[in-house]
């Protein structure tokens, strides 16, 4: 990440409506100090943040929750792979979510508003940059209603 | 102190860990296989030791000649004999690295001392292997490390004269000696694989095996080296002979380096502090989590009306902590009725990680202190704010 992008001045441009709820482990990526205290990130207000013991520990029915309750997007981050401190916590939520995605397809949910991290303690440059790059990949796939098509109309024309 | 300076390696090690990450994809990253190479050193080192092992011949007389016969005679035995000292160092390498990151990165804590302790003692056998190893080619370096051990073991006081003639069955080396030095080879490398139960047995779906990419390149690294690079054999011993310098390896034979610059008694008593203090890592900064600064969720509860015996928390648990018992009544749900099993938690092994929780689709899982009603009233807060 560019020195630019890290300053302060660098402002939080993605609509106050794209509403993103993220699950982090507490061992992977160390947020200390970029959380507001009602849980959002710092630099985008928009995403909420509930820590986790591990990122296995969240259900995927959590996250489709989460989508049919008004989220536009949800990610998991958990540590990298192969190092969760658990073992396999990472790689099974990874296995799961990808589980969701065919069900959420079935449901004409767009499977690309769930996103799976894995970033390690130190490296909060890294976690910051995914998460912008996934705010913007939902953005781009904002609907003329100002919010995420529920339906995966995009894809399938 | 040794906390702070904890708190920078482990800094270290995860930034190595990133600029790995960058380079390699991180199902790749060897970092994070350091346990399956050495599993993978150890398969090469007992495939390789069978095969030597039917033409070593265990006699001060035939020894140095028979493994002459397997290097200049035997098909591929330059090679072979190659690749079996080439993976011991291999092998003490990879357990290094995996000792140095576990430890940094404070994979010994809580439920995790069992493989930590079990560790040290593989690491111990695999270094008394290692050493016994240089005995069989039976050359000048053997006979120095021979007279080296035999000087380290008669400064035992009371037990030191018992000991070396334990060692080389009788007073002098005879018929006898190599088979004692080929058993004290053989069977504590066995033993490794009791030892390997040990450690796994706490451990659900170990990693005992690196990606493909890395079986290749350290089985092509060792094939290549051992044939760039082929081991040679010293003089053969003799009782005239005085050898005066002889190549050392650092990996295996530091204690005998030390004995150049320290008494014999000191570098055994040096190798006792260090596995002593290597079996009390585990529980030098033992605290409570709520010292610690973790989140404290509770152990995992059973719900038992919900649980439908599917096994999949069973499967799920990294710990073995979920065992799976017949089920005494039919739960309450439609899909508990007809249950044969019912999963119970074993509080001790309990982590509180939760991953349990994630593999139910039954509800039939809770963390007392973070309850999924919790976390979906956080979602729900969370949305409509």
């Amino acid at each position: 990440m560019s020195e630019l992008e890290r300053s302060p001045l660098a402002q939080p441009q993605e609509r106050p409506d794209l509403k993103v709820v993220g699950f982090v482990c507490d061992w992977s990526v160390d947020l200390k100090g970029t959380l507001t205290e009602d849980g959002r990130l710092r630099e985008f207000p928009g995403v909420h943040v509930i820590m986790v013991p591990c990122s296995g520990f969240i259900r995927p029915s959590w996250l489709e929750f989460a989508l049919k309750n008004g989220a536009d997007g949800v990610f998991v981050c958990g540590c990298p792979y192969g190092d969760c401190l658990n073992r396999e916590g990472n790689f099974l939520v990874r296995d799961r979510i990808q589980q969701m995605r065919r069900r959420l397809q079935r449901q004409r949910i767009d499977p690309e508003r769930v996103a799976m991290l894995a970033y390690g303690l130190h490296d909060r440059e890294g976690f910051l940059s995914a998460i912008r790059a996934f705010l913007d990949d939902l953005r781009s796939r904002v609907g003329p209603g100002g919010q995420v098509a529920t339906k995966a109309t995009q894809q399938n024309g | 102190m040794y906390k702070r300076i904890l708190r920078s390696l482990q800094r270290t090690t995860l930034q190595v860990d990133v600029a790995l990450n960058r380079i390699l994809p991180s199902d790749w990253n060897p970092w994070y296989y350091t346990g399956g190479l050495s599993n993978l050193f150890l398969t090469i080192l007992i495939l390789s030791g069978i095969f030597l092992f039917f033409y070593y011949v265990p006699d001060p007389n035939e020894a140095h000649r028979s493994i002459t016969f397997i290097t200049e005679r035997v098909p591929y035995g330059r090679i072979i004999r190659g690749v079996h000292r080439y993976a011991a160092d291999g092998f003490m390498v990879a357990i290094l690295l995996h000792l140095f990151r576990n430890w940094f990165t404070e994979r010994y804590l809580f439920s995790r001392d069992i493989p930590w302790i079990s560790g040290m003692f593989l690491l111990g056998f695999t270094g008394f292997v290692g050493i016994t190893g240089y005995f069989m080619a039976w050359d000048d370096r053997a006979q120095a490390l021979l007279a080296m051990t035999l000087h380290t073991l008669r400064s035992i006081p009371l037990l030191g004269p018992w000991l070396s003639s334990l060692l080389l069955g009788g007073q002098g080396v005879g018929e006898g000696t190599l088979v004692r030095f080929l058993f004290l080879h053989v069977v504590p490398a066995v033993t490794l694989y009791l030892l390997l139960w040990w450690h796994y047995i706490r451990i659900r779906h170990p990693k005992i095996w690196p990606p493909a990419v890395w079986v290749l390149f350290s089985l092509g690294a060792v094939f290549l080296l051992s044939s760039l690079v082929p081991v040679v054999s010293g003089t053969p011993a003799s009782p005239t002979a005085r050898p005066q310098t002889i190549p050392l390896d650092v990996l295996y034979m530091w204690p005998y380096w030390l004995l150049k610059y320290i008494g014999p008694l000191w570098v055994i008593a040096l190798g006792v502090v260090l596995f002593a203090y290597g079996m009390y890592i585990p529980y030098q900064l033992r605290e409570g989590p709520e010292v610690m600064g973790v989140r404290h969720a509770g152990v995992a509860q059973v719900i038992e009306p919900n649980c439908t015996g599917c096994e999949l928390c069973y499967y799920d648990c990294p710990y073995n902590a979920i065992i799976m018992v017949p089920s005494p009544r039919p739960g309450q749900t439609k899909a508990a009725q007809n249950r044969k099993l019912l999963a119970v938690v074993i509080e001790s092994r309990c982590v509180e990680c939760g991953i349990c929780i994630g593999a139910c689709p039954f509800q039939a899982l809770e963390l007392p202190r973070l309850m999924e009603n919790q976390v979906l009233e956080r979602v729900l807060a969370a949305c409509r704010s």
